[in-house]
């Protein structure tokens, strides 16, 4: 029988149009305080000051991207940064997926003891201090290690991959793989994996940009200015023009200092903005195709 | 049966978290031991009192053997890109002999990563920088013996220090607690202009154009905003002008009742929105008939459109774009100095602004807020955890010498700064010869080279006058001249301006809670009655009851009863 396309009824038109409009609209909201900043990031500073930049670059330069690069601090909080998100997100992906799996096993012995211990850590947290004191003691004080193994476990999301994998992963699938002779430690990696892209795909997201903005782990903790991250030069640098009126008395602004707050061109901060969330807009595609294709395609029949 | 056990159990061990709470060491130690720290800093104050002369010279090095290492917190500071490397480090440590250790914090968050040590028990050795620590809290941290006193180190080594609280002495009063002793040391950082920082500048072009002399009386100012929106002055026959404008967010003092209150009443924001001491009381300035009047007179600029609404609104940015337009549009501004609403390095027209004196009031009254004590600030604290106290006050002595503070500021010798001969034919600000000139601006520094002022020295404003007079700061010297000819001869008598005052710890905690939400509700209702959003008249009754009610009294007892205690000496 030959398929033909129906014709969209005129309701379903205006459905279609009214849909797409708004759409186009939410995008231009979006999309143009983006293409703004990038834009400007381009143009020179007086005429950003002077609000000459509406949508495309004026007086296109690179200034700005080279007077970034002049400084030392933003080369070392670009490694650091890159340096903990990649590490931190391979252990965290790695723990979560050796804590989820087994909970998720329904023949587990002691797996409502366990699970309810991992509840447990969503309940309380110590505060600012007794942290301070355990990573003290644990010699993690200004260590790379303090960016990455304190926040190893994310309970809230294993508890996400666990039902992921209730759900998702059938009963039968581990048993046609046993009956083959398959370890446990071969189905995780040889089956569980592939078939869980999605859910390891948004895990990545989500540890990715918690490592990537993570500001105030790397303030309290580490204290030699060659181990800070990004945000934390960013942090200087942007906000470098707050000035309240107890800070001109405390601080003992003069006319140079302020100067040289206010001279930070415009162009270096919309520079700075582009440059530090390049990383993140490059990685999303790259995981947005596993969130959208099937799962277990073909695996199981019935 | 097992569910309700279940269920017990969890209810139990969650009754529990309750008990985080309690027993936290910090505060329980802080209560005992505050008595046994006052008779330690009575003994202190007396042997302070026969503790013998200082030597004559600091000897350098301070140490020969390497064998002293000394942690400093410090905080990020632009263009230091990192501490351990910086050369202004490596020349202090060849001159010293000491080795420096640092514990950075970001700058945004120096006090508070500062308290986290603190609390924790891991003091670092020395804190200096601006961690933003107020008085009270240093008092208390000195009495409990965590801040060493100073007064000891000050007597026996503190020959450059001695020397810098000849050349200022208001640095004394601005670091001495009450009980006597010196917590911290100060920076010296006597900025002159910015002690008269709330100024008006008016683009002196427009004044020729219409043939107009600078205003004296606050009616001859009203003429002026009503000949520049009426006049034309800037000659392409549309009403354009912007008679006066300031900003609400990013600007230094660019609000106009900064400026032109002190023509009805004495008015310095900085204390709780604007206190000041009136015949050895402290009072508010808001609450009296005389502010009602000036508000009532900025209101009229706003209904005659001479001062545009948008400057309680607006960020400093658009303010720029409007001082800078290619026609000239704006006729007045309020600000600390002409860079904040002029780019100084992209276009002269900061050059064609002048600050005028303040006018007089219809009562006569005639001031300019003075920011007397602000030349100095606590930067630098010696802690119990510092095995070589008597090093680290040497160290901290020789950055009071002319040269450590040209390091620490401008760089090396011969690159961002150098001496200058008699005879070099330079003058500095204040008309005499140059005794040093800066050859790069602050931000053209090469990068970690020097501290960027993180720490203290000693610049009095005799020191920052006789530097050379130079194109990148060009702005120096006519503002150096504009405040002493302009704003110093109405300067209100010292015992008008609020002394450095030390609050105790509960004083502080009161005056916490109250002051953030008074100095909100003070500016959101001084920018509602003069854009005209509020009746003045009607609404005022309701204004004062309202302040009442917020607690503005209990804040001026506090006030007054640390300025009694201050004054008592």
């Amino acid at each position: 029988m030959a398929v033909d396309f129906y014709k969209p009824s005129l309701s379903d038109r205006i459905f279609n149009i009214v849909v797409f409009l708004l759409a186009t609209f939410s995008l231009v909201i979006v999309l143009y305080p983006l293409i703004l900043v990038v834009s400007s990031s381009f143009s020179d500073g007086n005429s950003i000051v002077m609000g000459k930049v509406l949508l495309l670059p004026v007086n296109a330069n690179l200034g700005g991207y080279k007077e970034i690069f002049g400084y030392q601090s933003v080369f070392i909080g670009y490694a650091n940064a890159i340096l903990y998100m990649v590490v931190g997100t391979l252990l965290n992906l790695t723990v979560s997926i050796l804590m989820a799996y087994p909970l998720s096993r329904l023949d587990l012995k002691g797996r409502k003891f366990l699970t309810l211990l991992l509840i447990f850590t969503m309940l309380f947290n110590a505060g600012l201090i007794p942290n301070y004191l355990l990573m003290r003691d644990l010699n993690l004080i200004n260590s790379r290690l303090v960016m990455i193994l304190p926040k190893a476990i994310n309970a809230y999301n294993i508890i996400v991959m666990i039902t992921y994998f209730r759900g998702n992963v059938a009963r039968e699938l581990l048993e046609a793989t046993k009956i083959d002779g398959c370890s446990d430690f071969r189905f995780v990696t040889a089956i569980l994996i592939p078939i869980s892209k999605p859910i390891i795909a948004v895990m990545t997201l989500f540890f990715a940009m918690g490592h990537w903005n993570s500001y105030f782990d790397a303030m309290i903790y580490l204290n030699s200015s060659s181990k800070f991250p990004l945000q934390l030069v960013l942090k200087e640098i942007l906000l470098q023009n707050q000035i309240t009126p107890d800070m001109m008395s405390t601080m003992n602004l003069t006319a140079e200092e302020m100067a040289m707050r206010m001279g930070l061109s415009q162009q270096l901060k919309y520079a700075l903005i582009v440059v530090s969330s390049v990383p993140l807009m490059i990685l999303y595609p790259f995981i947005q195709k596993y969130f959208v294709k099937g799962v277990m395609i073909g695996s199981i029949k019935g | 049966m097992k569910r309700k056990l279940f269920t017990l159990l969890l209810a139990a061990i969650m009754a529990g978290s309750a008990l985080t709470g309690c027993g936290g060491d910090g505060n329980s130690e802080t209560e005992s031991s505050a008595p046994e720290a006052q008779s330690s800093a009575a003994e202190n104050s007396e042997a302070s009192e026969s503790g013998s002369a200082a030597p004559g010279e600091l000897e350098l090095p301070i140490v020969s053997d390497g064998s002293v290492t000394l942690t400093l917190y410090e905080h990020t500071r632009l263009g230091v890109d990192d501490f351990e490397n910086n050369e202004f480090t490596t020349w202090l440590q060849d001159q010293t002999g000491i080795q420096l250790d640092f514990i950075v914090s970001p700058e945004q968050s120096a006090l508070e990563k500062l308290n986290v040590l603190l609390v924790s028990g891991d003091y670092p050795d020395v804190i200096t920088g601006n961690t933003g620590m107020p008085s009270a809290q240093i008092n208390l941290y000195g009495q409990q013996g965590i801040f060493l006193a100073l007064n000891d180190y000050i007597d026996q080594y503190g020959v450059n220090t001695q020397k810098a609280f000849e050349a200022y002495p208001a640095a004394l009063d601005i670091i001495t607690m009450p009980d006597g002793n010196i917590y911290a040391l100060p920076d010296i950082n006597d900025c002159y202009h910015c002690q008269m920082d709330n100024k008006m500048w008016v683009y002196q072009p427009w004044l020729d154009a219409l043939g107009l002399e600078v205003p004296q009386t606050t009616e001859e100012f009203r003429d002026m905003l009503v000949a520049f929106k009426e006049q034309d002055p800037n000659g392409n026959g549309q009403a354009d002008e912007i008679p006066m404008m300031g900003s609400n967010n990013g600007g230094w003092s660019a609000f106009p009742e900064y400026f032109l209150m002190n023509s009805f009443v004495y008015y310095d924001p900085t204390y709780c929105g604007g206190l000041y001491v009136d015949n050895g009381q402290i009072t508010a300035a808001y609450t009296s008939d005389a502010w009602k009047e000036g508000l009532k007179y900025l209101n009229s600029f706003i209904q005659d459109g001479l001062l545009a609404p948008e400057t309680y609104t607006q960020d400093n940015s658009v303010l720029i774009q409007n001082a800078e337009n290619p026609t000239p549009i704006l006729g007045a501004v309020p600000s600390g100095y002409m860079g904040m609403f002029c780019q100084i390095d992209a276009s002269d027209r900061w050059k064609d602004f002048v600050a005028i004196s303040p006018v007089e009031g219809p009562e006569g009254v005639r001031y300019c807020k003075w920011s007397a004590y602000s030349g100095a600030s606590m930067k630098y604290i010696i802690t119990s955890a510092c095995e070589h106290p008597v090093e680290a006050f040497k160290l901290a002595d020789f950055l009071y010498t002319e040269e450590a503070t040209l390091r620490s500021c401008n760089g090396p010798e011969g690159v961002g700064w150098q001496y200058l001969d008699e005879d070099s034919g330079k003058l500095g600000i204040d008309g005499e010869p140059a005794d040093y000139e800066i050859l790069i601006g602050v931000d053209d520094q090469p990068a970690n080279s020097s501290w960027n002022q993180g720490t203290i020295g000693l610049r009095t404003s005799d020191f920052r006058n006789s530097a050379a007079l130079a194109e990148a700061s060009a702005y120096e010297a006519p503002l150096h001249y504009m405040t002493e000819d302009n704003y110093a001869p109405y300067q209100p008598p010292i015992e008008m301006v609020i002394p450095p005052l030390f609050f105790t710890e509960e004083q502080s905690n009161e005056l916490l809670n109250v002051e953030t939400s008074i100095t909100n509700y003070l500016k959101e209702k001084t920018a509602g009655f003069i854009t005209g959003a509020l009746d003045i008249d009607a609404e005022w009754e309701n204004y004062l009851a309202e302040l009442e009610a917020m607690g503005l009294p209990t804040v001026i007892s506090i006030y007054q009863e640390a300025y009694e205690a201050v004054t008592a000496n």
